[in-house]
C-alpha cells in the first residue's frame, strides 16, 4: 500500500505526497501531459528534443544538471507516447534545490540558440545508435506505422525521420514550451522523508506563483479497430528472420480491461511455461525466441507477439504455427490453473516494482495522469480481479487473423 | 517572481546499516537484509565457480543454466511450471569468477519455491534434448549479438586488454556450443557444482516469525557441498595499439579504449574510482561536458573501471559520428592531459564530492540495495571498513591528488592505449 496525499495548487499543479520513513531521500517527480502523439506529423519526434532541451538552462538559471549535483542529486527523463517525466533524487536535506530547479524550468526557459543546436545533434546520434545502428533497431518505426493508420502512435518517440529533427527551429520549441509546459499541464510528486504538510509547504512556496497558462485538451484521431489483417514485409542484414503480429487492445485509461489483456499476453507469451515458449522453442523448435507483451499506452494500445526464427524454418511457416497456438487457445480456452498462475506471477512483478522509491513515485503520478491516483494501490486487485471467463471471451474474439497486424522482418544474406 | 538559490546542506555521513550475518547449523555462511514495507524476498546461493574452473569454453555457463532444464522426476516443462505456480522468478547467471543461483518471490510462497528450487538443482539429470535445445537457442541468441557494432568492439577489447588468450579475456564464439557436449556439463556439474559451498544471501521482509522459519529451514538444508573453491588467476600483458573491426555500413563507429589499472586492493583504489567518476563516471563529467555537451558528437560517453580479482582494468567507451572516430581520440587524450596538469577548480571538486555521496544515499533507498553493495563487497573479500574508507578519501581528495592520480594511471600518449574500434577511422 502506498499512501499518499494529494491537492491542487490554484494555477492547476496537481502534488501527490508519499512519506517513506525509511529512507533519508527524496525523489521529485514531475510528469508533463505531453508526449510524441500531441506531435504534428511533420514535425515528429519534438516532444522528445524538447525533454533535452529541459536541461538547457533556464529563466533564472544556466545549467540544470550542475545544480543538481553540488546538490548531492541525480536526475533523468524519458519521453513516451503519451507523457515526457522527469525525476531528481537527493538527499532530503537539499530538496528545495531540486524544487527551485524544477519550478524555475517550469516556469520559463533561456532558450539559448547554441542549447539547441548541439542537442539537435546528440539527439540524431541518439536517433543513430537506437534506431539505426541497431539490429531490428528500425522495426518499430515500421511496425508503429503499419499498426496504426491514423493516431499519432504511428511514429516513435525518437521521431519518424531525422529531417525533423534537424528542421526543428527555436520559434517551435517556444510555442511548444508555450503549449504544453505550465502547471495545469503537469503533476509533482514528491516521494521520500519529507512529512506530508512540510512537502505541501515547499510545494506551494516554489510552485505556487507560477502563471497558469490556458489548459491543454488532448483531442486525438482514434484508430479504429483492425478488421483485415494487415500485413507488411521489410529487409535487412541481420542474424535471424523475425516475426511481430500486434493485436488492438484497450489502453491504460481502461484499467480492467488493460489487466485482462495483459494477464492474456502473459498466458501466450511471458516466461518458460507459456503457451507459446512451450509449444515453439521447445516442442516444436520453430522459434529460438519468442516472446508476448503489451506497449500500456493512454490510448488503446497493442498486445505484441514477437520471435527470432529458427533456422530452416520460412517466415509463413512460423507464422503458421504461431496462429495454430492462439487458435487453440481462442477456441478452448484456458487450462485449469493457467490464469492463476499467470495472475501470481504478475503479482510477484507488482511487488518487486514498488520496492524503489522512484518507481512509486512514478506509479502515483501515472496513476494521476490516468485520471484516479487511488489506481495505484488498486492494481493488485484488479489483476486479481479477473475471471478466467473474461480472459477465454477476449480470447476467442481477439487471437484471430483478421484482426491482426503482421510483418515480417527477413533477414538479407550478405 | 524569481526565487534565489537554495543554500546547499552538507549531506550527512550515511549510517550504513550492515547485513546481519550468521553461520548457519550446516557450516553455510547466512547474510540477512531487511527492507521494510515490502512482501517481496529474494535468496541468492552464490557459488565461487565461475568461467576460471572451466576446462572448456562455456562450460560453467552451460552448466548453471540447464539446473533447471529437467531432474530426478520432473520434465524441464513440469519444472517451469511449477515455479510458475508459486510466482517465482529463477535467476541462474555466470561471470569469470562466481555464479548466482537466484530466487525472487512473494514471502507467502517462500519456503515452497526453495524447497523446490533446491530439490531441482540437486538433482539436475541434464536431459540428451533439453541440452541440444539449450545449446541451439543460446548460440542463436550470441549470434544475434554479434551484429552489434558496441558488442564487438567490446569483445575485442575484453580479449586483448588481459592478453590474447588469458582466461580472463574469453568471449564465447558460436563455434564454441559445438565443441561443447553434455558429458562436459555433467562433468562440471558433478565435480565442481556438487562439492561446492555457496554463500547464502536472503532480502527482503517476512513477518519476524516467517523469518526464523525461513533461517531454520535453510540451517538444515543438507545437500550443500562442503569445498570453498578459489582460484587466483592473473592477466598477461594487454596489446598496445590499434584495433579495427571495418563495417561501411553505419554512420557510427563504436570505441572501447583503455589500459591496465590497479586493482581493487591496492591503496590508491579509492582515489583512483573518484578520479575515474570526474573523467567520465557521470553526466557532469569532463568526457561528457567535452564530447556531448560541448561538441554534440555522441548520445553518451563514459568511463569505467572494470576489477578482476586482484587486476584491474579502464574501458572508456562512447559511440560517436563515425567521421568523428579520430578526433574523439583526441579529444579524449587531450581532457587526460588536462587532468593531469592543470587544477581542478573548486567548485567542480565539491560538486563531484557531493554528487557521488548523494548518488550513493539515493541508491540505497532499500534493503535489496543495500544488500547488493554488501553482496559485490564479501565476494571481493573486501573489508567491512571499505565504504567509510571510500567516504574518508572523498573528503580528503584534493586538486593536487588528483593530478597526481591522472599523472600516475592515465597515460595521456596514444601509443600506451589499447583502442579497440568497430565501424571506422572516418
Amino acid at each position: 500500500m502506498i499512501q499518499f496525499e494529494e491537492k491542487i495548487l490554484h494555477n492547476g499543479l496537481h502534488v501527490i505526497v508519499h512519506h517513506d520513513p525509511n529512507v533519508s531521500i527524496e525523489v521529485v517527480n514531475v510528469l508533463y501531459k505531453v508526449g510524441s502523439a500531441d506531435e504534428d506529423a511533420s514535425r515528429t519526434g519534438f516532444a522528445h528534443l524538447f525533454e533535452h532541451l529541459m536541461f538547457g538552462g533556464s529563466e533564472n538559471i544556466a545549467n540544470f544538471d550542475k545544480e543538481l549535483q553540488k546538490a548531492g542529486g541525480n536526475n533523468n527523463a524519458f519521453t513516451s507516447p503519451d507523457i515526457t517525466n522527469y525525476y531528481d533524487v537527493l538527499p532530503v536535506q537539499n530538496v528545495d534545490t531540486a524544487l527551485w530547479l524544477e519550478a524555475d524550468r517550469m516556469r520559463n526557459l533561456s532558450f539559448d540558440p547554441q542549447v539547441l543546436e548541439v542537442q539537435r545533434k546528440v539527439v540524431i546520434e541518439e536517433f543513430k545508435q537506437n534506431y539505426l545502428n541497431q539490429p531490428y533497431g528500425d522495426l518499430w518505426m515500421k511496425f508503429r506505422a503499419l499498426c496504426y493508420e491514423r493516431h499519432p502512435y504511428q511514429w516513435p518517440t525518437i521521431g519518424k525521420q531525422i529531417s525533423h529533427i534537424e528542421e526543428a527551429t527555436m520559434e517551435d520549441v517556444k510555442s511548444f514550451f508555450n503549449r504544453f509546459y505550465h502547471p495545469g499541464n503537469a503533476i509533482l510528486v514528491l516521494a521520500g522523508k519529507l512529512g506530508v504538510e512540510e512537502a505541501f509547504t515547499k510545494a506551494e512556496r516554489w510552485f505556487g506563483d507560477i502563471s497558469a497558462r490556458d489548459k491543454y485538451t488532448r483531442d486525438l484521431p482514434q484508430e479504429p479497430p483492425i478488421g483485415t489483417r494487415k500485413f507488411q514485409e521489410t529487409s535487412a542484414k541481420v542474424a535471424a528472420d523475425a516475426l511481430y503480429m500486434a493485436f488492438q487492445m484497450p489502453g491504460k485509461k481502461d484499467a480492467a480491461g488493460y489487466a485482462s489483456h495483459d494477464l492474456l499476453s502473459d498466458v501466450i507469451g511471458r516466461g518458460k511455461s507459456s503457451r507459446l515458449h512451450k509449444a515453439l522453442v521447445r516442442e516444436q523448435e520453430v522459434f529460438t525466441q519468442i516472446g508476448a507483451y503489451v506497449t500500456g499506452s493512454a490510448d488503446p494500445g497493442l498486445l505484441v507477439i514477437d520471435g527470432k526464427i529458427s533456422e530452416g524454418v520460412t517466415l509463413e511457416q512460423a507464422e503458421q504455427a504461431v496462429w495454430a497456438v492462439l487458435g487453440d487457445l481462442a477456441d478452448n480456452g484456458l487450462a485449469k490453473n493457467e490464469l492463476e498462475k499467470t495472475k501470481r506471477k504478475a503479482l510477484t512483478t507488482q511487488e518487486f516494482g514498488a520496492i524503489e522509491l522512484l518507481n512509486r513515485a512514478m506509479g502515483l503520478a501515472e496513476a494521476a495522469y490516468y485520471g484516479d491516483t487511488k489506481r495505484v494501490n488498486q492494481e493488485s486487485e484488479i489483476i486479481s480481479q479477473v475471471s478466467e471467463l473474461e480472459v477465454n471471451q477476449i480470447a476467442n474474439y481477439l487471437l484471430r487473423p483478421e484482426k491482426a497486424a503482421v510483418l515480417y522482418y527477413r533477414r538479407e544474406h550478405n | 517572481m524569481s526565487q534565489s538559490a537554495p543554500s546547499i546542506q552538507p549531506i550527512p555521513d550515511l549510517n550504513l546499516q550492515e547485513p546481519k550475518y550468521g553461520r548457519l547449523p550446516n557450516g553455510i555462511e547466512f547474510y540477512q537484509q531487511d527492507s521494510p514495507g515490502t512482501r517481496a524476498v529474494r535468496l541468492e546461493l552464490i557459488y565461487p565457480l565461475g568461467d576460471i574452473f572451466q576446462n572448456k569454453k562455456g562450460q560453467a555457463k552451460g552448466m548453471f543454466q540447464m539446473l533447471t532444464e529437467g531432474s530426478k522426476g520432473r520434465s524441464a516443462d513440469e519444472i517451469a511450471d511449477q515455479f510458475d505456480q508459486l510466482g517465482a522468478f529463477l535467476d541462474l547467471s555466470t561471470d569469470k569468477f562466481s555464479a548466482t543461483v537466484g530466487i525472487y518471490c512473494h514471502a507467502d510462497y517462500f519456503i515452497q519455491a526453495v524447497e523446490l528450487l533446491l530439490d531441482v538443482i540437486y538433482h539436475a539429470d541434464f536431459p540428451e534434448d533439453e541440452w541440444k535445445k539449450m545449446k541451439a537457442v543460446s548460440k542463436s541468441k550470441l549470434l544475434l549479438s554479434l551484429e552489434k557494432s558496441n558488442v564487438l568492439a567490446s569483445r575485442q577489447f575484453k580479449k586483448h586488454i588481459v592478453g590474447d588468450g588469458n582466461v580472463l579475456g574469453q568471449v564465447l564464439e558460436p563455434e564454441d556450443y559445438d565443441e561443447l557436449s553434455l558429458e562436459d556439463i555433467r562433468d562440471f556439474y558433478e565435480a565442481q557444482f556438487l562439492s561446492s559451498k555457496p554463500k547464502v544471501f536472503l532480502s527482503g521482509q517476512g513477518e519476524s516469525r516467517q523469518l526464523q522459519e525461513w533461517i531454520n529451514f535453510l540451517g538444515q538444508v543438507s545437500v550443500f557441498g562442503k569445498k570453498e573453491h578459489q582460484k587466483e588467476v592473473s592477466p598477461d600483458a594487454y596489446y598496445k595499439g590499434r584495433l579495427l573491426i571495418d563495417r561501411q555500413e553505419g554512420t557510427q563507429s563504436s570505441i572501447v579504449m583503455g589500459v591496465p589499472m590497479p586493482g581493487i586492493q591496492h591503496p590508491d583504489h579509492h582515489d583512483l574510482k573518484i578520479a575515474n567518476t570526474l573523467f567520465g563516471g557521470y553526466f557532469g563529467s569532463r568526457l561528457m561536458q567535452n564530447i556531448r555537451e560541448e561538441k554534440g558528437y555522441t548520445y553518451g560517453i563514459s568511463s569505467r573501471i572494470h576489477y578482476l580479482q586482484k587486476a584491474a582494468y579502464l574501458g572508456i567507451q562512447a559511440e560517436v559520428k563515425r567521421e568523428f572516430t579520430e578526433h574523439t581520440i583526441k579529444e579524449i587524450l587531450t581532457e587526460i592531459h588536462r587532468l593531469q596538469n592543470d587544477a581542478c577548480d573548486q567548485e567542480e571538486l565539491d560538486s563531484l564530492k557531493s554528487y557521488i555521496s548523494g548518488v550513493f544515499q539515493s541508491q540505497l533507498s532499500h534493503g535489496f540495495a543495500l544488500m547488493d553493495i554488501h553482496k559485490n563487497r564479501i565476494l571481493q573479500e573486501l573489508p567491512s571498513s571499505y565504504f567509510t574508507d571510500y567516504f574518508d578519501a572523498l573528503r580528503r581528495i584534493d586538486s593536487d591528488r588528483l593530478r597526481h592520480i591522472f599523472k600516475e594511471y592515465y597515460p595521456s600518449n596514444e601509443e600506451e592505449y589499447l583502442i579497440s574500434v568497430c565501424g571506422g577511422w572516418s
